[in-house]
């Protein structure tokens, strides 16, 4: 389903270029969950963001679906963009639209049905969110919770192929997690293939299918979550274990 | 220079056109009516009914007349001037149609009685004028203390800022009566002055024709009749200084509210255009920015701005009337404010716009293209609306302010209002009321719309309040 090939990120910092993300090869198959973890400023967020375009590879790869997705020739990004959701750790909800307007701003702009059943399709995604009394509501008067529920439910009104969630409870009160776990939980019994970046360690283990455990803008380790949690073979996953 | 010929112009397009500054009474001022009257306005009809024209009336600044007639845009000047050196290289004058002399104002107590008592005084002069020139140039003067408007001067002698000032006999005049307790004028003519109608140098035919109008009115007693005419009704008008300032300022409103309407069409019709023109040139801006297109007219928006922002309004007001808009043969004075201060303004909100665009948060983009929008989507229906929110309170303050900067478009001869407080006060030689007039006005504009501004902010972070 998705893919890439020797994948390299830079950014300038400074105007020092700081390799980021350094070669990395590797496949994700359909109804994959894949967490993806490591130490902070180990590259997870910017490879994440690699495989949806929002950060330009500098050299290597994305193939989505075997489509190469990094040249800009013969592909056209925002087309491919809609079969890949994206769940940010700050939520990210257009300040300016209410709930329900959030949710069918891109399938109606972009015409992927007509607008009756958008509209239908982003209520009963709000009723499966436990939000069905807020659609007129604006984000700013949602808790963090509800707005990460938000947030999934416009990611998934795309009807996309992957979601990619970049630590969607980080920026959550311990009291709210569970309800977003919950909710992204409901999605993996459903067979959604993922991609999450977390901490939440037992949560990975639980719902993963696959760990990649990140260090350095590399894949150190991947592996099914038993034997990364139960019996790591880098010494940098143990080091990393270690602190938990 | 080559010969020039206005007569066939002039006979062709069937009017002449006359320029003038109408601040000099009784020779030109605005009446109550806003129209130019005076005794230069009398004679020049005179020459517009000798050719057989329509005769064209315009008034700018005092600086600006010699370039307008140079540029071509009059076909001659008349504005109590005086022949001298420096205009004689590009100008031809006329047979002097009155003379006069320059008088020393002093305080009812002072004890300056001639010219020869004026050396080492504070002297105040009106800037250009005779006046001016002759306390320049005398030996043992001080540099003079040198004044748009006599009226000013003669506020500073009385408020003892100045020992004596420097004026034509008319004018002191005008600025003693009414004030005789105050102030005097002394005995000694210190110049000879002629009035003289100034034409571009080598228009001889034209010149001539002007002469002979001229000789003819002072043959016939014409002449002495329309000086006769004003100068009485001046002396009539100050009988009673008090009623008369009062009947003045009733009689003036009229122009304080074509001032102000002319001030608020300026403003209102440049804020159009400068948000027009800014919120272009700030997503040009924004759109290399994002995604690296457009980068040549991004380039030309920052050199945009820059230029505008570093120069002084003034000088582009300058330079679009006088080298641009003539250069199309157009001399609009309303278009060239609306243009300049369109074109000003929209520097200011180009980075009102952008840093109202920047200030939103990247994850509003980002969340905008994860769902497959195209920029111009996201632009539309995210970004946008929320930079308006930034945007509009700062754009009324920029409203505010380019309401206030507009007051120098009076230096083109345009009336809004602070043009219409100086006319007034040219008429009444009081320098304090109508200035104060002025400034109430454009205060309780202000106040106006910043009171809308703090209305405005409530209503729109009204979903903010958590
Ligand atoms: N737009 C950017 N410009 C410059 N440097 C960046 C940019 N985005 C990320 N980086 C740098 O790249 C490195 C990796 O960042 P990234 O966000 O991918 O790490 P991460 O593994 O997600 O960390 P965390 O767990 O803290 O979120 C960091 O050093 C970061 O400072
Ligand atoms: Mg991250």
């Amino acid at each position: 389903m998705l893919a890439t090939k020797d994948l390299i990120k830079d950014f300038k910092i400074l105007n020092k270029k700081v390799r980021v993300i350094s070669g990395i090869t590797t496949q994700i198959n359909q109804g994959e969950r894949i967490a993806i973890i490591g130490p902070s400023g180990s590259g997870k967020s910017t490879f994440l963001r690699c495989l949806n375009g929002l950060e330009k590879a500098t050299s290597g790869s994305v193939f989505f679906k075997g489509k190469n997705i990094t040249s800009t020739r013969d592909c056209d990004i925002n087309e491919i963009r809609r079969h890949l959701g994206m769940v940010f750790q700050h939520f990210n909800l257009f300040a300016n639209l209410n709930v329900l307007q959030n949710i069918t701003l891109a399938p109606t702009k972009l015409k992927t049905k007509d607008k009756d059943k958008i509209k239908k399709e982003a209520i009963s995604l709000l009723k499966k969110m436990g939000l069905e009394d807020k659609a007129r509501v604006y984000p700013s008067s949602l808790s963090g919770g509800q707005k990460q529920r938000v947030a999934i439910a416009r990611a998934l009104i795309m009807n996309p192929d992957v979601i990619l969630f970049d630590e969607p409870t980080s920026a959550l009160d311990p009291e709210m997690i569970k309800e977003v776990l919950l909710v992204i939980k409901e999605l993996a019994k459903d067979g959604m293939t993922m991609l999450f970046v977390t901490h939440e360690m037992r949560f990975a283990q639980e719902v993963a299918s696959r760990v990649m455990f990140f260090d350095n803008g590399k894949i150190i380790e991947d592996a099914d979550p038993k034997e990364m949690f139960n019996a790591p073979q880098h010494p940098r996953v143990r080091e990393f274990f270690s602190k938990f | 220079m080559c010969a020039v010929d206005s007569i066939e112009k002039i006979k062709s397009t069937g009017q002449v056109k006359m320029i003038t500054n109408a601040e000099f009474p009784p020779f030109e001022f605005i009446d109550d009516k806003g129209d130019i009257k005076g005794i230069d306005i009398d004679i020049s009809q005179k020459i517009a009914e000798e050719i057989g024209v329509k005769l064209n009336i315009e008034s700018v600044s005092f600086d600006a007349i010699l370039l307008e007639l140079e540029s071509g845009s009059a076909d001659f000047a008349a504005a109590a001037m005086t022949s001298s050196e420096e205009r004689s290289q590009n100008f031809s004058f006329s047979d002097p149609y009155f003379t006069t002399t320059q008088r020393i104002l002093v305080k009812k107590e002072s004890k300056i009685k001639s010219s020869s008592d004026l050396v080492g005084k504070k002297i105040g002069v009106a800037i250009g004028t005779v006046g001016d020139s002759y306390c320049s140039s005398k030996e043992g003067f001080l540099e003079p203390v040198r004044f748009s408007k006599p009226a000013d001067a003669v506020s500073d002698l009385i408020n003892s800022r100045l020992d004596a000032v420097v004026v034509d006999d008319l004018t002191a005049d005008q600025l003693i009566s009414g004030k005789l307790d105050l102030i005097k004028k002394t005995e000694e003519n210190l110049t000879q002055e002629d009035y003289v109608i100034v034409v571009r140098k080598n228009d001889e035919n034209f010149l001539h024709i002007i002469n002979e109008v001229i000789a003819k009115l002072k043959d016939n007693g014409e002449l002495q009749k329309i000086f006769d005419n004003y100068l009485s009704a001046q002396t009539e008008n100050k009988k009673d200084p008090q009623v008369v300032a009062d009947n003045i300022y009733y009689k003036y409103s009229g122009l304080i509210l074509k001032g102000l309407k002319n001030t608020i069409l300026i403003t209102v019709f440049s804020l159009i255009v400068g948000v027009f023109l800014g919120t272009i040139m700030a997503l040009f801006r924004v759109a290399y920015k994002e995604n690296g297109r457009l980068k040549f007219l991004s380039l030309i928006s920052k050199f945009y701005v820059t230029v505008i922002r570093g120069t002084p309004v003034i000088v582009q007001l300058f330079i679009v009337y006088y080298v641009f808009l003539s250069r199309f043969g157009i001399s609009d004075k309303f278009l060239s404010a609306v243009l300049t201060f369109g074109v000003n303004s929209g520097a200011y909100v180009a980075e009102i716009v952008r840093s109202g665009i920047i200030s939103i948060d990247k994850g509003q983009f980002e969340a905008g293209y994860s769902l497959g929008l195209p920029y111009k989507d996201v632009m539309l229906n995210i970004i946008m609306p929320q930079a308006t929110r930034n945007i509009l309170p700062t754009l009324i303050s920029e409203f505010i302010s380019l309401l206030k900067e507009t007051s120098v478009v009076g230096i083109i001869g345009l009336t809004d209002l602070t043009r219409a407080g100086d006319v007034i006060r040219s008429v009444t030689y009081e320098a304090f009321t109508p200035l104060l007039i002025v400034a109430i006005i454009y205060l309780f504009i202000v106040i106006i719309f910043t009171k809308m501004i703090s209305l405005l902010k409530q209503r729109l972070f009204k979903h903010d309040i958590q």
